[in-house]
């Protein structure tokens, strides 16, 4: 990887980093250390790492960061999360938005990114499985109870509709 | 089939693990109703069976994970798996078609496949990392080589000391100036007493080819000599050593003076002893030069013995005086050294040398030792 494609994939996948990690731990600036330590490890193994795995290997780094920073501050109560810095009313169907993002807050931190990683950035179960060093099987099965956990709390589309 | 009270215990165990046949079960019951002991046993036995897990709290076992359904068809039981398959995009675009025109066949299915793809979680385009430059790189552009310009600039001046000083010196003894190193002595021409000058070195072959049949000990003595070291004491010539002792504490006057008390006193001793002279260098004067006499050339006068001139008064073999300059540098720079005729300061050599011997490793011990007999030998 060249100067050039680094630069070129941190114009690209910085945002859908810092999405996904923020998405999972809910701290900005945290999130934001994660991001920028994973572009430092691609920047320092920029020899070895292809340009066209760079956004996956940015991702599986960014994702055990963020493993490690979950497992360091797990009892650590954050209070100023950002969900209410970015409003989900930008979206469309506000409050369907809404309960749709509570009920990823209840989802375990393995299933939650496992479906931002399949709904933000389109990953498939084999690529989702590199990242998160899972088994496709698994992938599919967690991302399979994910999906009716979610179901569950939505309840009736009567009622979220 | 007979029953009697023999053998019913065995058969009460095979009729309480229903290993017996209808007609053998028929014949035990008869037997019990007959026999009330039998009938204890009986009651005993089938309470030792295990009781069924009816009233163990175990959930029931949810059998739908374990169904298996070919893939191409969804129906009833399995259309969950395809709803979230097709949420998750995992499936081709045949069965997803298939899974929308199954979804349509009944309202509830309809409305729960919807729910599904509510589900997917859409990213929110509001969130950016903010101030990505200090996310963008630029690599560095090395340097091929370092270049540590102390230590070759260090280098290099000491190389082209070295340089210059081996020059100078290779340079002053190929201009033909008389150099004797090895005994420490210029020799310079008194044109008015000696007709040449004779040097250690420089013997000339004449005085030679005189010296060797007259004898042996002046030929050892000229080899001697020419060593810098004190020529042997054998008996003909102790006197003209002891002589030649005296000779030395001369060695500060003016050259000419000495020289001619030096020369009479050896005339006089040759007189007497009626036999050949030979030039005496003493080893004190190389003693001394580690005692700030570094560089002294006694005046000696060099005798050829085996020449003989008629115009002497004594007849017998006369000698030639030669003058040699005296070159007494106590008095006039101590820190001054001469390699060959070249005036040095005794400093800057002891400095060169010191820098010499850390370049090739040597100890100071070494190094101290080879400039105390680097000055020794200048």
């Amino acid at each position: 990887m060249t100067e050039k494609e680094y630069n070129i994939c941190v114009t690209s996948h910085a945002d859908n980093v810092f999405r996904f990690i923020i998405k999972n731990i809910k701290h900005e600036e945290d999130a934001r250390d994660i991001v920028q330590t994973a572009f430092e490890k691609m920047w320092k193994n920029r020899e070895q790492v292809e340009n066209e795995k760079a956004k996956s290997f940015l991702f599986t780094v960014a994702y055990n960061q963020m493993i490690d920073h979950i497992r360091k501050n797990k009892k650590v109560i954050v209070a100023n999360t950002v969900e209410e810095d970015y409003k989900v009313g930008h979206q469309p169907n506000f409050e369907l938005r809404k309960k749709l993002n509570e009920a990823l807050n209840t989802l375990s931190d393995l299933h939650k990114s496992l479906v931002l990683l399949k709904d933000y950035e389109g990953y498939n179960y084999d690529e989702i499985g590199q990242i998160t060093g899972l088994k496709e099987s698994q992938v599919k099965v967690y991302l399979h109870r994910a999906r009716i956990q979610l179901k569950e709390y939505l309840g009736s589309i009567e009622q979220v509709l | 089939m007979t029953i009697n009270n023999n053998n019913y215990q065995e058969l009460l165990l095979l009729y309480v693990d229903g290993e017996l046949q209808p007609k053998e079960m028929d014949a035990v019951d008869d037997f019990i109703a007959n026999n009330y002991r039998a009938k204890e046993e009986l009651e005993l036995l089938l309470n030792t069976k295990m009781a069924a897990l009816e009233d163990v709290d175990i959930k029931p076992l949810q059998k739908d994970a374990l169904f298996k359904f070919e893939k191409d068809a969804i129906n009833q039981y399995n259309y969950p798996a395809y709803f979230v398959e097709y949420v998750n995009e995992a499936l081709s675009q045949e069965d997803r078609l298939a899974v929308e025109a199954f979804a349509n066949t009944q309202a509830s299915l309809t409305s729960e496949f919807e729910l599904y793809k509510l589900t997917k979680v859409l990213p929110n385009q509001a969130i950016v990392f903010a101030n990505k430059e200090v996310l963008y790189k630029k690599e560095e552009k090395r340097p091929v080589v370092y270049m540590y310009f102390k230590q070759f600039s260090a280098a290099a001046i000491l190389i082209g000391i070295m340089l210059t000083t081996f020059i100078v010196i290779n340079k002053k003894d190929s201009n033909g100036e008389v150099v004797n190193t090895s005994n420490n002595e210029t020799v310079l021409p008194n044109s008015s007493e000696i007709n040449a000058p004779i040097t250690n070195r420089n013997v000339d072959d004449k005085s030679l080819a005189k010296v060797k049949p007259q004898t042996n000990s002046s030929n050892s003595g000229i080899e001697k000599l020419s060593a810098g070291k004190k020529i042997s004491s054998k008996k003909n010539i102790s006197n003209t050593e002891v002589a030649l002792n005296n000779v030395e504490t001369n060695k500060l006057q003016s050259p000419t003076v000495a020289s001619q008390k030096k020369l009479t006193s050896v005339e006089n001793i040759v007189g007497k002893n009626q036999d050949i002279v030979k030039p005496i260098i003493e080893e004190q004067s190389i003693a001394k030069t580690n005692t700030n006499e570094v560089g002294v050339i006694q005046t000696i006068p060099t005798v050829s013995g085996i020449v003989e001139n008629p115009n002497k008064t004594n007849s017998v073999a006369s000698a030639k005086n030669v003058t040699y300059k005296t070159l007494d540098i106590d008095n006039e720079n101590e820190n001054t050294v001469y390699v060959g005729n070249l005036k040095l300061n005794k400093q800057k050599v002891n400095n060169l040398l010191n820098k010499v011997g850390k370049i090739f490793g040597k100890s100071k011990k070494a190094q101290l030792e080879d400039v105390a007999t680097s000055t020794a030998s200048l």
